[in-house]
């Protein structure tokens, strides 16, 4: 991982028939079925379920990201954050603001 | 010797059919591309359940659930054949109905009751037209599985392999399907596919060997007791247990159907390139038959003109 300042993690969300976002983030939340999770980089290894809701990523290059889905499971293990999802139900458009 | 008139329209009748199998092909060989996409996209999310399944038998000392150890004795098992939907796919459906035979044979010997499932219009119809009893079938698609599909298929043999022995559950599950090795090999494999055989990451596991992580350094130099001792498993191990496991079988059948998916589609691209083939040496077969014809008319009428202008001839003389 190449340190700049501010750390940053792989990304992977995954939805059952195909790749729905990858890359660097420097945070991101996921809907836990005990409520919202953030991840940052260097988090211990977790294994989450997820229920429907958000996923809410903070790019590395300053876009913010939301996916709305439902049920899946989030794992994050040395550095790299893998969310798997049933559903991928739609993009909530945040677009490329702040 | 058969009539011009036959030959002519049987050549027709033959580069009208090569020109269907042709076209066939033809669609055969665009799908498999696509086949070929739909298959490449769902290997990520197959990965991260495989990841996430490594990671719980890695950090939990005893995985108990009954779709990894079932305890009760059933004699009861449940048979999964994936086959395909419409025919002109060669031996593609007979070959899986003969492995799901032999397998079904080979359950009866061991004195257990095999359950049938069976997926595609062509298995259906095989066992219906044979009155065997079949417990649930599924069609449509057979080609282009979707994720539908496959969780539909999944939670009917979960629901079947839950249900206790005395309500009609069963204790195995067998999938018959077609591996696609390449576009010109397609073998029919039987996977036990429940209950599931767990092997620690640790071990050695040569059939998904490609698909396990590759360990990085950081695990190398961490003690194994102090990395498992950090894995966290929100809400607890028994809950995330319960909801990946049955995903985990869904992501394994969908893999199934995709990968028979793609065999059917190659297996009927080489049956329609044969039957192409085929067709082509029979239309030059016909040809060469009708010009031989032809021929053979020709020299009788020319033979008639000359006898009959001799015996004129004579006549004169």
């Amino acid at each position: 991982m190449a340190d700049t300042g501010k750390a940053s993690m792989q990304v992977n969300i995954v939805s059952a028939d195909r790749p729905i976002w990858s890359g660097q983030a420097r945070s991101v939340t996921v809907p836990g079925t005990q409520g919202s999770m953030g991840i940052m980089p260097d988090h211990e290894p977790v294994l989450a379920l997820l229920q429907e809701g958000n996923i809410r990523v903070q790019a590395t290059d300053g876009g913010r990201q939301s996916f709305h889905v439902d049920s899946g499971f989030a794992s994050f293990d040395s550095n790299k954050l893998t969310v798997a999802v049933d559903h991928y139900l739609e993009d909530v458009d945040q677009g490329q603001q702040s | 010797m058969a009539s011009q008139l036959a030959f002519k329209s049987r050549i027709a009748s033959t580069s009208a059919l090569e020109k269907i199998f042709n076209a066939q092909e033809m669609i055969a060989s665009s799908h498999i591309a696509k086949a070929r996409t739909v298959a490449m996209e769902a290997k990520p999310y197959s990965d991260a359940i495989f990841d996430a399944v490594q990671a719980l038998v890695a950090h939990t000392d005893d995985i108990r659930h009954p779709i990894v150890r079932k305890d009760e004795k059933n004699p009861r098992v449940a048979v999964l054949a994936l086959t395909a939907d419409r025919g002109m796919a060669g031996a593609y459906t007979s070959s899986v109905i003969r492995e799901t035979e032999s397998l079904l044979a080979r359950l009866d010997q061991q004195s257990r009751q095999p359950q049938l499932f069976v997926y595609g219009r062509r298995g259906v119809s095989y066992y219906r037209y044979r009155n065997r009893s079949i417990v649930k079938t599924w069609e449509g698609n057979s080609d282009r599985p979707g994720v539908d599909v496959a969780r539909e298929i999944s939670q009917a043999l979960l629901e079947t392999y839950m249900t206790p022995a005395a309500k009609g559950g069963v204790s195995e599950l067998y999938i018959v399907f077609t591996e696609f090795i390449n576009m010109v090999v397609q073998k029919v494999r039987v996977l036990r596919m429940l209950p599931l055989e767990l092997i620690r990451p640790d071990q050695e596991q040569p059939e998904e060997a490609i698909d396990a992580p590759v360990p990085d350094d950081e695990h190398g130099h961490q003690g194994d007791d102090r990395y498992a001792a950090l894995y966290d498993f929100e809400p607890s191990p028994q809950e995330v247990l319960d909801a990946v496991l049955p995903k985990y079988i869904q992501s394994r059948i969908h893999e199934c159907l995709l990968t028979s998916a793609a065999s059917e589609t190659a297996s009927r691209q080489n049956a329609m390139h044969t039957a192409t083939d085929n067709a082509k040496g029979l239309i030059d077969d016909l040809t060469r038959k009708l010009n031989a014809t032809r021929q053979a008319a020709i020299t009788q009428e020319l033979t008639e003109i000359v006898g009959s202008a001799d015996a004129l001839n004579k006549e004169e003389e």
